[in-house]
């Protein structure tokens, strides 16, 4: 890939200048600067000021270099701040024959070390010692509320319980960054011969280099000792994209072919888990203190922790529109067709994934297809009304994830256990009977997918425009979610998700209003309300108001017989923008936006409410002044349920 | 529910919560051109952002709790000004060539924060010239 963007752009290079040499201008317009940008170099070394400030914009002391070159057809535009930030842009167009762009973009972010406490909490941090503990911890951040003195570098006091969270940071120092670089480049090529037929090409590459802070659980010490770590990135996105496209009187026709990967080359952090205990431990002889297969991992697996699959996307998309149809009616038709591959890279050790512990796991690597079809049909039957209809079906598939999970004998796995009186309902078993059962996952993303469009737009007195509309959307998705059944229960069936998921459908009206009533005021003012029959949703989300139940994990999962969803029922939103010259050196703007949705079943509500203001105003030929006002509300309204485990 | 029973349970509580985040920002500038030659220019930037999340009420948890003094609210309410004044002036030399100098401050200030307080302030001074043809 990298062999083609290179040749790509040699070529075009060599094509723009043989065709900008025999241009008959080379003396070119434009502009260079440079400059000098000086700071207290102190405050680079300042992780507040770095991160809080610098973030996104470099101040601290380097040069800075501008360019702008505008020959005939050639235009060269470059900005370069030390080796952080820097651009290149280049436009070539041989008489309209041969048309090119290419730009490369680099910006350079800066992160900080993040502690995962908030200051103040607590008091105690290095040398920390509880009462009669002979442990002296260097790392502590948080100790449990009690009765208990303790002695810590900074002295000593009372009120410190048994249990202590502790933080080590595994990167101290480390500059934690990101650099991001875009590459792009684009070609039109008309053939001379054909008229109306032009080949095209577009290649874009975005990259992402750097380190940045990553928490991670390593075993059953997690819970109470905090760990980060520098994660390498090193990610890249490649898209290409070659057609061609034939544009006759009444017709036109284009097909691309698109190739689209995500790679990540960054090796992921690796670590063997703890190894883990029974909490009923008991005599060696009985070797209580493994779970028996009854974990997907122990302390032989080397797991990797914080990856992102590599997916690869292969895309054909073909259009074709006719015109020259009664009542000036455009008539257009589109079909894309894509095939998806997601996959870790062999090379992380994933196939541990799928083998080891009391499972197995069908599938490894996920191959969805997405197939659209669209037809739209724009007709004016009279001068000032257009009305256009439009269809769209999608469709997207992929394999099921089968899972099964191997029965374990409760007896054998945990003989200590027999003969306790705990959990009283079920004795002998803390956790529960070990589940087992094969299940077939759909893919969730599975559907599919139908849309209808009408809208009408009328022109009036020539100042203004109405549009009216309506639109439908169903979504029938081909994924369960789990039923209503109990998995404690002993006839637990084999396939727990069963239960479908109801048809999405959104019925919408929208109506836009546009106008210039005067030579010095415009408007544009819209609504739309949309209304979603059964939004997504998961039936078993929440626990009922007022529930109470104090219960082993699994049980109070069964317990959870509310709707939660996070999308709407219904969504109103409104926006109004405003453009008024009232004399000639004052320029005045206004934009709003209010959208409100709510969900009745899944009891949440939302309000976004976005206003702004500017003005320019020229005082004398040499004075202007400009001001601007933003203000942006978001406010959400949700129950919330919080489990807390008592462990 | 009164309180969890330890031993590896879970107990769960619902209450009502509600989460707002308003921002204001404001923008003002200037361009006065002196003369034909001198230009005074100057320009200031305002942020104010805060998020208000109300602690749901945790009937669940013992009191006191090992986290009592552990607001989980903390994590959310959020409270930050910054601003950004920046001034300076550009002399033409001749028709085509200009000189321009230009000083910012830059304060950022956390009255509630997710983790650290990061308050900060900068001054920085970019100089140099601009040649058109």
């Amino acid at each position: 890939m990298k062999k083609f963007v290179f040749l790509s752009i040699f070529l075009s290079l060599i094509l723009s200048f043989s065709f900008f040499a025999r241009a008959e201008s080379i003396k070119p317009t434009g502009s260079v600067s440079i400059f000098g940008i000086y700071t207290d170099e102190n405050d680079r070394l300042d992780n507040d000021k770095m991160s809080a400030l610098g973030e996104y914009e470099e101040w601290w002391s380097g040069g800075e270099g501008n360019i702008k070159l505008d020959f005939d057809s050639l235009k060269f535009e470059g900005y370069v701040r030390d080796d952080y930030d820097w651009f290149a842009n280049l436009k070539f167009d041989a008489k309209r024959m041969f048309q090119f762009k290419g730009s490369v973009n680099r910006m350079f972010h800066y992160f900080g070390h993040e502690i995962p406490f908030p200051e103040g909490y607590p008091d105690y941090t290095d040398g920390f010692q509880l009462q009669g503990s002979p442990w002296v911890y260097n790392d502590v951040i948080a100790n449990q509320a009690g009765s208990k003195s303790y002695t810590t570098s900074a002295g000593s006091g009372t009120g410190a319980g048994g249990k202590i969270v502790r933080y080590t940071d595994l990167n101290v120092g480390k500059n934690y960054h990101i650099r991001i670089t875009k590459y792009a480049t684009s070609g039109i090529f008309h053939v001379p011969t054909l008229p109306g037929l032009k080949l095209f090409y577009d290649f874009n590459r975005y990259e992402k280099f750097g380190y940045r802070q990553m928490y991670y659980m390593g075993g059953k010490c997690a819970t109470c000792h905090i760990y980060t770590y520098g994660r390498r990135i090193n990610d890249r996105t490649n898209t290409l994209k070659l057609g061609l496209r034939i544009t006759r009187k009444l017709w036109g026709l284009e097909y691309y072919y698109e190739y689209k990967d995500f790679e990540d080359k960054a090796k992921p952090r690796s670590f063997y888990p703890d190894e883990v205990h029974h909490p009923v431990k008991g005599p060696s002889a009985l070797d209580p203190s493994k779970f028996y297969g009854e974990i997907f991992y122990n302390e032989n697996n080397l797991l990797y922790a914080n990856t992102s699959p590599d997916v690869y996307k292969y895309t054909h998309v073909a259009k074709f529109y006719l015109k020259g149809l009664p009542f000036y009616s455009k008539l257009v038709a589109s079909y894309v067709y894509s095939n998806i591959k997601s996959e870790y890279d062999d090379d992380a050790g994933y196939e541990l994934m799928s083998s080891g512990g009391n499972f197995d796991k069908e599938r490894e690597n996920l191959s969805p297809y997405f197939y659209a079809f669209l037809i739209s049909l724009t007709s004016r039957p009279l001068d000032n009304l257009t009305i256009n209809a439009k269809y769209r079906y999608y469709s997207i598939d992929a394999d099921n994830v089968d899972i099964t999970l191997y029965p374990v004998n409760a007896t054998t796995a945990w003989p200590v256990c027999a003969g306790r009186n705990y959990p009283s309902w079920n004795p002998g078993y803390p956790y529960g009977n070990p589940a087992h059962y094969t299940y077939k996952s759909d893919y969730v993303l599975d559907r599919d997918v139908n849309e209808v469009k009408l809208a009408l737009s009328y022109i009036l007195k020539s100042k203004y425009v109405v549009s009216l509309g309506w639109e439908m959307e169903n979504i029938n998705r081909s994924s369960k979610q789990m039923n209503s059944q109990n998995p404690l229960d002993p006839n637990f069936p084999d396939v727990p998700y069963t239960k479908n998921y109801k048809d999405t459908t959104t019925n919408s009206v929208f109506l836009n209003f546009n106008g210039k009533p005067f030579k010095n005021l415009s408007f544009r003012f819209s609504f739309r309300y949309d209304y979603t029959d059964d939004p997504f949703e998961f039936k078993k989300a929440k626990c009922p108001v007022g529930a109470s139940v104090n219960a082993t994990y699994d049980v109070w999962q069964y317990y959870r017989k509310l709707i939660g969803s996070a999308d709407p029922e219904d969504s109103y939103t409104t926006r109004l923008s405003l453009d008024f010259t009232p004399i000639k050196n004052l320029i005045l703007g206004f934009n709003g936006k209010y959208i409100y949705q709510d969900n009745d079943d899944a009891d949440w509500d939302k309000y976004i409410i976005s206003v702004g203001a500017n003005l320019t105003y020229q005082l004398t030929k040499r004075l202007t002044f400009n001001l601007g006002y933003e203000y942006y509300d978001i406010d959400t309204e949700t129950p919330a349920v919080v489990p807390i485990f008592d462990g | 529910m009164e309180d969890t029973p330890g031993g590896g349970t879970v107990g769960c509580s619902k209450d009502r919560v509600e989460d707002e985040i308003e921002v204001h920002v404001v923008n003002a500038g200037f361009n006065f051109a002196v003369t034909k030659r001198l230009t005074l220019f100057g320009d200031a930037y305002y942020v104010h952002s805060e998020e208000d999340y109300d602690r749901p009420y945790l009937g669940s948890i013992k009191s006191p709790n090992p986290w009592s003094e552990f607001d989980v609210s903390d994590y959310s309410d959020l409270e930050f000004d910054e601003y950004r004044i920046s001034g300076g002036l550009a002399y033409n030399l001749k028709e085509n060539l200009t000189v321009q100098i230009k000083a910012t401050y830059a304060d950022f200030d956390e009255d509630e924060y997710y983790m650290q307080d990061r308050d900060a302030d900068v001054v920085y001074v970019t100089a140099g010239v601009k040649w058109n043809f």
